[in-house]
């Protein structure tokens, strides 16, 4: 069945259209929940929530763009809300350490040593804030300013925490052990 | 060496192509949230029709109140022309006439006036009516009048040289003599209205003395307005829309086959109604209504070949074998067929001879009957009203529909009608153990007469 017919489908909200959609997009989309919410459960309600969404407001869809990314929104907009439910995440901008962070850096480590799915665990174990935007903005795509419409922050606070993050990881990752040999880092304060 | 930026692609490229298994209760709990929430629509389009419902009649009875207590309060105003002053209070009314007939004056909420207000304001009104007056096409009651002289023009030549009192006393004399030539409602001069007996009526809670000629009939100030009945009859022709779906995979291939075969034709039908107008624009009314839905039943299946064997009827032994190659073709009709009693609400508003509003109804089932061929289970074709397990249905409960109403009034009550309208089954047709689920509506034009009374 093509993808046309399957929108078609899913526009006349037939069930067997939307267990085909379901059925080619909840892995990806769950792969998104999970990086999203800390544990499974609440990244299976964030799923389920999301295909209601999508399923109930599928008239909504104009099909100028790909399903998939239509569907991804929403999935990370679910993702969003079940965090939202549990616990409010908390953006701090403590100016001292935005000007820590505020330098250009260049990382050049060794390629052949690491895995990607163990850095993504990584990811995971990153305080909730970093890890929401570090997903979006990195792996997401989502520019600062659509993170910043989407948790309703400034952009320069999605910039600090993406800086955070990225810090963190690499600490992560050098007090992990991991990349140790060929990991380096060289940081230039701004001359400012 | 790789820079940090190509550790962030490496992780894209990763999460792209990395799938996590999602657990398989959650499709389950997606499935029976939408299944509730399509049992739940129909519920929410009866009860948006209830409030719906209420809400109109709530703003209908407080307009009638609201015009009810218009005209006690227009009631109040009085013709100062046509007053005569009690001389132990001059504000008080004691006899009055009416200057017109009585159907003109009806229809003006000003039949009979009475008003314990002084006379400044009561000329204001005056004015104005006849201003109001002049506006209007004369009828012909009022055209044996024109010989009256206008009063504003008098006013307008004795305003300037007398008082006010004089002004009024004048104007009241004149008119009195000419309306009790040309009215015809007798306008009784001083003497005779003497010799009518008193009549105590109640005005605006208090009582006040008042000689009337027993040939006039006294205005009701009853806020109740009359409920007018209709009739109406009405043909209907449009086209079926029928959905099936199935959620088990199993089902697929008579989905399918049903899918392909069946298509959509046409709606036909009729009603019949009657009704009560609430108000000029407010209606409902209920009804019986018969109405089919036709598919065409269309299945070819193409390229079979027939082999044709010939026995010696002596030997028994086959002499002859002959193949024959075509289609086999399998054409037919399938029709639904519904009877209902509609219960519906409407509101119109007036565009000259037009009519146009808004039409709702709910109808209950009394029947359903569906005819023809279809594909059965094992995926033959047999015919549904012979088929030994049943496929649709006896009776599909509730419907409703909406309708747009464009009216236009031929005179004597008659009017014809179109009406655009739209029609929902709020069920599913089919047998609850059919493994297909089936949902039908209506695309039509109802078209009709409709008579008052």
């Amino acid at each position: 069945m093509t993808e046309e017919a399957v929108i078609d489908l899913c526009r006349s909200q037939d069930r067997k259209g939307q267990k085909v959609l379901y059925d080619t997009y909840s892995g990806q989309m769950y792969s998104i929940c999970l990086r999203y919410c800390k544990d499974a459960p609440t990244a299976a309600d964030a799923l389920q929530n999301a295909f209601i969404s999508v399923f109930k407001n599928f008239s909504s869809f104009e099909g100028n763009g790909k399903i998939k990314y239509w569907i991804k929104t929403i999935v990370i907009r679910s993702c969003l809300d079940e965090i939202r439910k549990h616990k409010r995440y908390v953006f701090t901008e403590d100016e001292t350490e935005f000007e820590d962070l505020g330098q250009s850096f260049e990382q050049e480590m060794a390629f052949d040593q690491y895995d990607a799915k163990h850095i993504l665990n990584l990811v995971r174990k990153l305080p909730e804030g970093y890890r929401i935007v570090f997903s979006m903005h990195v792996l997401d795509e989502l520019s600062h300013k659509e993170i910043s419409q989407h948790l309703k922050i400034s952009e320069s606070t999605s910039r600090t925490q993406l800086l955070r993050a990225r810090k963190m990881l690499q600490k992560m990752i050098l007090g992990d052990n991991y990349l140790t040999q060929n990991y380096s880092i060289h940081t230039k304060r701004h001359s400012a | 060496m790789k820079k940090w930026e190509n550790l962030e692609e490496s992780l894209r490229l990763e999460i792209n192509t990395g799938v996590t298994e999602a657990p398989s209760f959650v499709w389950d709990n997606i499935e029976s949230a939408l299944d509730q929430n399509n049992k739940r629509r129909p519920l929410f389009w009866i009860l948006g029709a209830g409030l719906c419902l209420l809400t109109g009649l709530f703003l209908t009875y407080s307009t009638l109140s609201e015009t009810a207590s218009q005209e006690q309060n227009d009631a109040v105003v009085i013709h100062p022309d046509l007053v005569e002053p009690n001389p132990s209070n001059k504000n008080t009314v004691t006899a009055l006439t009416t200057p017109t007939d009585e159907s003109n004056t009806a229809d003006s909420g000003l039949i009979r006036e009475l008003k314990t207000a002084n006379t400044k304001t009561a000329t204001n009104r005056l004015v104005s009516e006849k201003k109001k007056e002049r506006k209007k096409k004369p009828t012909p009651e009022l055209t044996n009048q024109s010989d009256t002289p206008d009063l504003e023009l008098r006013k307008k030549e004795i305003l300037p040289k007398a008082s006010v009192s004089e002004k009024l006393s004048l104007l009241r004399s004149e008119a009195l003599e000419k309306e009790a030539n040309s009215s015809p409602v007798k306008v009784l001069l001083e003497k005779e209205r003497a010799a009518l007996p008193l009549l105590n009526i109640e005005v605006k809670g208090g009582t006040e003395v008042l000689r009337l000629s027993d040939k006039v009939n006294c205005p009701t100030f009853s806020n109740k307005i009359k409920k007018t009945p209709f009739v109406e009859i009405n043909g209907l022709l449009g086209r079926p829309i029928k959905t099936l779906s199935s959620s088990d995979v199993s089902s697929q291939e008579l989905l399918d086959a049903r899918n392909d075969s069946e298509n959509s034709w046409y709606a036909w039908g009729g009603n019949i109604a009657a009704g009560l107008y609430f108000n000029r624009n407010l209606y409902a009314g209920a009804g019986l209504e018969w109405s089919q839905s036709k598919e065409k039943f269309d299945f070819t299946q193409e390229s079979l070949v027939k082999m044709i064997i010939t026995f010696d009827p002596v030997t028994s032994l086959p002499i002859d074998t002959s193949f024959v190659s075509g289609n086999l073709i399998e054409k037919g009709e399938i029709r639904y067929s519904s009877l209902d009693l509609p219960l519906f609400v409407g509101y119109q508003k007036s565009f000259k001879k037009w009519e146009i509003g808004i039409e709702g109804a709910l109808l209950f089932n009394l029947n359903f009957k569906v005819e023809g061929k279809i594909f059965n289970k094992s995926l033959d074709i047999e015919r549904v009203e012979t088929a030994s397990t049943e496929t649709y249905k006896n009776n599909v409960g509730l419907s409703y529909r909406a309708s747009v109403v464009f009216r236009r009034f031929f005179g004597n009550g008659y009017s014809f009608h179109v009406k655009p309208t739209y029609r929902r089954f709020a069920n599913q047709i089919q047998q609850v153990d059919y493994e297909l689920q089936t949902k039908m509506s209506q695309v039509r034009i109802d078209f009709g007469v409709r008579k008052d009374f």
